[in-house]
């Protein structure tokens, strides 16, 4: 088992995956992350984290239709596991709580 | 839709290396992109995309995984597993493994890039193969001799005559020259200024960082540096340009900066000033007639040439004799030819007298192959005897595999891959060990070394052979092993057969020539250090610019130095021990083809009160008479026998010689007889020599003998005044004369460095797998020691029995090492005319080294077995 740590480009993936909801393979998971961020990862980075993710448990897949616009090729289509949805959930948390700890003066300090 | 495809190929190669699991999902969302982009853009352009594309994908997470469920792989874990259990369950052997092949190894590799270094010599010009070096032999009736420099107008006939010959290009030097070269107010005698011409760089590749090499030289007051002798006086200014002044005398123009010459050139110099210049500095820029240009007496330039390429060298050679015909061989003398020599075989193969600089031997490089491969052997026969002692305790482990279904390349692969293990740590360590000794190793044999990656193909012999010894010493064990039925494992075989026996004899036969190596070595060294030369060298001065001392400045300088109380002598002539010219000699009335070949010395007055040599016969030369200067010479003991005199026969009689530069023979007469000293080295017997007085003392050396008492430093500060006050242009430079004399022998004290450390090296991996093979052996014989000790056995008795059987195998490769330290070190002591006579006692002594070492390595081992309880090792009978 690989470590649970979940890295920055990784939650991203995540959270579009999330998004997506029933469509999310490595294409839709592309143009999301573009929609969403402003960002055009390349297709293999993608690609990359969403293989990573499914060994560290986060997500599973399985294999959707084929159409002619793929080749007669199906996709691989990826659905968060309750493993994926607590891992969200505590990085969430863990920005909450970070996010209060910092004094109030640092942002009024940071308008000077 | 529209109907482009993108490229089939690189499909495929995708379907090649990725997982079958993403393969089709991934290739489907490339394809959607692929179509999409088909649209908007040329096909090239989105089949480049494409496969841009997919290579951003051949990155381990998308490549195929090996099948991780193959029994192989599992297998191979295993192995991998127990190798790495193994080698923490014995630290000690397997430390005594590891880092004996690596020392071993270290060696041998730094070895290698010595002698790869030696084979690469002038191998950097691009034309090497068609460049000579002319050179000549002169055989008279009594002896040979080979120079490797010409005289200068071969040049011009060589580029009249020769078609063959493209370019022809001369360099000149002279050793005993302390050339001055000053800019600004920096001033430095400098050790290497060649002259030489512009053709230089059209046979050579020096290669130029500023300036013309076609042109750089042809101006007569012009120099050429080298990039450090550059930084040396102009940092970082351009020189180009600048005007530097030569002796005090010449201004020369920067023409020319050229790279460094590498360090493995047979020819090295520091810069370069034209032929012309030197030429016109004797000419007196027009004053005198001497002209070097015309001058076939004096063989002062090494001259090399640029041959068309598939010229016949043979044939080519016997056309060149007309050269010696009519220019060399005069009717005084005969015998010269000349040779030509491939610049390729100058480091290596000759010997020539009046080579640039000391040459590369030969013999010293097969020496030292030698000895590299008898450390390979000994550090190989090391890791296969230890393994080996190993296979042999883990019977038991062996056995359960082979009752669990392991087959023999089952078994085979597990020794396999211990043996790659330990083998590949040994080569990791071999690396670094080679890596912290290079400095050492370049300061003892002053090469300038260097280890990093451009070497592949060492890394690669240390691959091929570090390959081999695995595979040997992990085969053989095992194959021996599963031959074996089961029944018979359960004993344990015989740790130590012939074969193993075989190599340990090998071993310490090898280890005990090197021994023998040493002790034959540091006598003879010492025989070089402590011998009397038959002249006193001790606290004696020798001035660098001496020669550049006219009468008038001689004179002040002798007053002010007889002034002082330390000084106990001072001389102008020829230093006891340093560079020899010969000449050619004629009895006077012996006919025309009498000839001695005999060493010539310029003396000044009182040399023989300065060195303190004796006269054994007649007088001395006196100075105080012009006639007696001209006409009477001494010789040396050595001549007159070479004459065919004795002593006293000798005085009176007359001999003739034509002088460098002279048309005309000069007739002397011999006064009085010196008894030989050794003034050159002592690879030669004494020079048989003629030793005169010059008419003027202009340009020789000027030497002090200072007083043992007496501060030294004040001394010397005395003499520089002394000297300042006499040529303040000059700088006061100087060398003592025993150290200069000891240099002679550098390359005996390196040889000496190297054989001792690589002997210390190949016994220590030599003891070091002694002890741990005897480790093994007590280990096993732990309850046989137990129940002879029950019995009544004592602990000598045990001990003896423990370490004999190793004593005995000692004793037997000392038959071996004698007849082999005899032969080689006979071979080597026979280059010295002076050499030490082989002591038995040599032998004795090396015999007893090694049977202490041994005797350390193994006898702490046999003690502790000795007297060791039995309760502790029959307790679980």
């Amino acid at each position: 088992m690989k470590g649970t740590y979940l890295g920055e480009f990784e939650e991203l993936v995540l959270l579009t995956v999330g998004i997506l909801f029933d469509d999310a393979h490595g294409i839709s998971v592309q143009q999301e992350l573009e929609n969403q961020s402003g960002r055009k990862p390349m297709i293999s980075a993608v690609h990359k984290v969403l293989v990573r993710l499914e060994d560290k448990g986060f997500l599973t897949s399985k294999m959707g239709g084929a159409t002619t616009e793929r080749g007669g090729r199906r996709k691989r289509l990826y659905e968060m596991t309750p493993a994926g949805k607590r891992a969200l959930a505590g990085s969430r948390t863990l920005r909450n709580k970070m996010w209060d700890a910092i004094p109030k003066v640092v942002w009024e300090g940071g308008q000077l | 839709m529209n109907h482009q495809e993108p490229p089939r190929w690189m499909l495929q190669f995708f379907q090649w290396f990725c997982r079958e699991d993403l393969f089709e999902a991934i290739s489907g969302d490339l394809l959607v992109q692929y179509y999409e982009r088909a649209s908007r853009m040329s096909r090239a352009r989105n089949n480049g995309l494409f496969i841009g594309q997919v290579l951003t994908f051949f990155q381990p997470f998308a490549w195929r995984r090996p099948h991780t469920l193959s029994n192989h792989s599992i297998m191979f874990t295993n192995h991998l597993k127990v190798g790495f259990r193994l080698i923490r369950r014995n630290p000690v052997y397997s430390s005594i493994n590891i880092l004996g092949f690596a020392i071993g190894l270290s060696a041998v590799m730094l070895i290698a890039l010595f002698i790869q270094q030696e084979l690469s010599f002038d191998k950097f010009h691009s034309r090497g193969d068609d460049i000579v070096r002319f050179t000549y032999r002169l055989e008279t009736p009594n002896a040979t001799r080979e120079g490797a420099k010409l005289p200068f107008p071969m040049k011009s006939v060589l580029e009249a005559d020769y078609p063959e010959v493209r370019n022809v290009a001369r360099f000149y030097f002279w050793g005993g020259d302390a050339p001055l070269l000053s800019y600004g107010n920096q001033k430095h005698t400098e050790e290497k200024l060649y002259f030489s011409e512009n053709e230089v760089f059209q046979v050579f590749d020096f290669e130029f960082l500023a300036g013309n090499p076609s042109t750089a030289l042809t101006e007569v007051k012009s120099i050429i540096l080298t990039e450090s002798l550059a930084r040396k006086y102009f940092g970082t200014d351009d020189p180009m340009g600048k005007i530097m002044t030569y002796k005090n005398e010449d201004d020369l123009l920067v023409t020319g900066v050229i790279k460094d010459i590498p360090s493995n050139s047979h020819i090295s110099f520091d810069a370069l000033l034209p032929i012309e210049l030197q030429r016109q500095r004797w000419m007196g820029w027009g004053q005198y007639t001497y002209d070097l240009e015309k001058d076939w007496n004096w063989a002062g330039a090494w001259v090399y040439g640029l041959l068309n390429p598939k010229t016949d060298n043979l044939a080519f050679e016997q056309k060149l004799q007309s050269i010696a015909e009519e220019h060399l061989n005069t009717d005084d003398q005969k015998g010269f030819t000349i040779e030509i020599q491939s610049l390729l075989d100058i480091h290596l193969r000759s010997d020539k007298s009046a080579e640039p600089g000391p040459n590369g031997n030969l013999t010293l490089v097969y020496a030292f192959a030698v000895v590299a491969c008898l450390i390979l052997l000994i550090a190989c026969i090391n890791f296969i005897n230890l393994t080996t002692a190993q296979a042999n305790k883990r019977l038991k482990e062996i056995n359960i595999r082979q009752v669990m279904g392991a087959g023999r390349t089952n078994l085979v692969g597990q020794f396999l891959t211990e043996s790659m293990i330990l083998v590949s740590f040994s080569c990791i360590a071999a690396w670094l060990f080679a890596f912290l000794f290079m400095p050492f190793f370049n300061d003892f044999m002053g090469s300038s070394l260097s280890l990093g990656t451009q070497q592949v193909w060492l890394i690669l012999a240390v691959c091929i052979v570090a390959f081999f010894l695995a595979a040997f010493s992990g085969v053989r064990p095992s194959v021996a092993i599963a031959r074996l039925r089961a029944f018979q494992q359960m004993q344990p075989v015989r740790s130590s057969g012939l074969f193993n026996k075989i190599l340990i004899v090998g071993q310490f036969a090898i280890c005990n020539v090197l021994i023998i190596g040493i002790f034959v070595i540091e006598g003879q060294l010492d025989l070089l250090r402590h011998k009397d030369l038959g002249f006193d060298k001790e606290q004696m001065l020798v001035l660098r610019h001496g020669r550049n001392l006219s009468a008038d400045q001689f004179e002040v300088f002798q007053n002010e130095i007889n002034a002082l109380p330390q000084v106990e002598n001072l001389h102008r002539g020829y230093v006891a021990g340093t560079a020899a010219y010969t000449n050619t000699f004629q009895r006077v009335g012996a006919g025309s083809q009498d000839a001695y070949s005999l060493g010539i010395k310029w003396v000044g007055e009182g040399f023989t009160d300065m060195f303190e040599i004796d006269l054994v016969e007649g007088r001395s030369i006196n100075p105080e008479s012009i006639a007696d200067i001209r006409e009477s010479i001494l010789i040396n003991e050595s001549a007159a026998k070479a004459l065919g005199w004795s002593n006293s026969e000798s005085i009176g009689k007359q001999l003739s010689f034509l002088p460098g530069g002279a048309s005309e023979p000069e007739e002397i007469r011999i006064v009085g007889v010196m008894a030989d000293a050794n003034f050159e080295s002592l690879y030669d017997p004494v020079l048989p020599s003629v030793f005169r007085m010059p008419q003027s003392a202009l340009g020789s050396e000027v030497s002090l003998k200072l007083s043992p008492k007496g501060d030294l430093m004040r001394t010397i500060t005395q003499i520089e005044a002394a000297w300042d006050l006499a040529i303040p242009e000059w700088p006061f430079e100087f060398n003592f004369l025993d150290q200069s004399i000891q240099e002679q022998y550098v390359r005996e004290e390196n040889l000496a460095a190297a054989i001792r450390y690589f002997a210390i090296l190949a016994i220590l991996i030599a003891c070091s797998g002694l002890f741990g093979l005897s480790m093994f052996t007590i280990q096993q014989k732990r309850k046989e020691i137990g129940v002879r000790k029950v019995l009544g056995a004592t602990v000598s008795s045990i001990f003896v029995l423990l370490s004999s059987r190793f004593m005995r195998l000692i004793v037997f490769s000392f038959l071996f090492a004698i007849p082999t330290g005899l032969y080689l070190s006979s071979n080597w002591l026979e280059s010295f005319a002076f050499r030490i006579s082989l002591d038995p006692m040599i032998f004795v002594w090396s015999g007893l080294i090694s049977s202490m070492m041994v005797l350390m390595a193994i006898g702490l081992q046999s003690l502790k077995a000795a007297i060791s309880d039995p309760v502790d090792s029959l307790r679980y009978e």
